[in-house]
């Protein structure tokens, strides 16, 4: 007789192994070992209890149903997240046609513009990915750079995106997009004037 | 395509997945620390990886969102009284109804919800036999079906010892120390109804903290054939020994 705590892998082989309600016993195991990280993504998604504990559970059920899909190329937390993270952003976008997302439309208004026309050929559109990738590379903070990538790229909310990454400064993840946007206009400004410059070189020669 | 579509293009286009972009096996081999030249190269240029990181280590993180914890509580607390309730042999139709109905709103419908609907989740793994108690046939295991005796309520010192009444048909039991979000601290084995706890407990007991044990009995092939509720406890922080 003795305590142990047996591993997630250990848990899910002994689920797999084992028939009957024994098996069951891993797997409610494994899973409340995970409630609470669960819990804490769909709350910074929803804000509200009630809401949060209908995606977790959604979440715990996919993840249940999911599970001899399951095969430990990642850890099963890793595996776990990628099922919340999918649900919850699906939520997100589910949802996008609400006010809260108006604000978002003001962000683009004030998004600096790459190109005066809209690129029309994939070449072109390419070319612009890969420049705009550059500029925020070079020219954000970490923060920055990641709060842009989930409001712009992954349309999440940025009043979600301060609860998920803890931001916890007076206006959350909005001034670091703000401060964002200011260093983009710069830095596309900046591009600008070098792409101008050596148009006028190659035309010169 | 009006120009800010076009606008809000270019900037997308530049923060999503490309085709280089490494899988979350290979992030989470990062967020762990591993050091990879090629992915932590293609991570450090790339928006969209930095973006999965973050969320990834968001994630894993178990620091408390401001004054919240009671919220992830309760949370908590249904996403266990759901699994708790894996057992029960509630129909899915029955599910449906209750949730479609308007007059049961609110808290009452949430909890009926997800504590049902945890069930109708499982309802392929609920169809084998769940517990099978001679030869007449199959019979469902409940939550309660052992009676915790002690620990538990506010003690002035660790337990040394966990008691619960026996159950005639048991073989040996299973117990389990948890924390209120359910992560399992301790768990052991007993051929009686008694669990002597080891010297180890001490060091994972937090005094003041609220902890929850449960046990389940096993039969001689070592499946479970009931168990109990889950009862806590909490050592007084002033008088711990
Ligand atoms: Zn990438």
């Amino acid at each position: 007789m003795g305590w142990d705590s047996p591993s997630d892998e250990d848990l899910i082989a002994r689920y797999r192994d084992e028939t009957g309600a024994g098996s069951e016993q891993h797997i409610n195991e494994l899973f409340g070992r995970y409630h609470a990280k669960v819990a804490r993504w769909c709350l910074a998604f929803t804000n509200d209890r009630e809401s949060a504990a209908d995606l977790a559970q959604e979440i715990c059920a996919k993840a249940y149903r999911n599970l001899p899909s399951f095969r430990a190329e990642s850890k099963f937390s890793t595996w776990l997240f990628s099922i919340a993270r999918n649900h919850c952003l699906n939520a997100v976008r589910a949802r996008s046609g609400m006010p809260a997302m108006e604000s978002a439309q003001m962000m683009i208004d004030e998004l600096p513009d790459l190109v005066s026309e809209n690129p029309d050929t994939a070449i072109v559109r390419k070319e612009m990915a890969d420049i705009a990738r550059q500029l925020v590379c070079e020219s954000l903070e970490e923060t920055e750079r990641v709060v842009f990538t989930l409001h712009f790229a992954e349309d999440v909310p940025l009043d979600v995106i301060t609860r998920m990454l803890n931001l916890t400064n007076t206006s959350g993840a909005k001034a670091y997009l703000v401060s964002a946007k200011r260093k983009l206009q710069r830095a596309v400004r900046i591009w600008k004037a070098k792409a101008q410059k050596r148009l006028g070189e190659t035309n010169d020669s | 395509m009006t120009a800010n579509t076009g606008k809000l293009k270019a900037w997308r286009d530049g923060v999503s997945a490309g085709e280089n972009c490494v899988p979350l096996e290979a992030l989470e081999r990062v967020a762990d620390g591993f050091s990879d030249l090629t992915i932590n190269q293609h991570v450090a240029g790339c928006p969209h990886c930095q973006a999965e990181l973050a969320m990834l280590r968001s994630f894993e993180s178990s620091r408390p969102l401001t004054n919240d914890e009671k919220t992830v509580e309760w949370i908590v607390a249904h996403l266990q009284s759901a699994q708790d309730m894996r057992f029960s042999s509630v129909r899915s139709p029955l599910w449906r109804t209750l949730l479609t109905m308007p007059n049961l709103a609110g808290a009452a419908a949430l909890t009926l919800a997800i504590s049902l609907g945890f069930s109708l989740y499982v309802s392929n793994r609920q169809a084998r036999p769940v517990l099978q108690v001679g030869p007449s046939g199959i019979q469902n295991m409940r939550s309660g079906d052992i009676r915790l005796t002690a620990p538990s309520g506010e003690l002035d010192r660790i337990p040394e010892d966990f008691h619960w009444d026996p159950l005639p048909l048991a073989k040996s039991y299973s117990v389990q120390l948890l924390e209120v979000d359910g992560t399992v601290l301790l768990s052991g084995k007993s051929a009686n109804n008694v669990f002597r706890a080891s010297p180890e407990l001490e060091s994972k007991i937090q005094p003041g903290k609220l902890l929850l044990w449960k046990v389940v009995a096993l039969d001689g092939s070592g499946r479970p054939i009931a168990q109990s509720s889950q009862i806590g406890f909490r050592i007084n922080p002033k008088k711990r020994r």
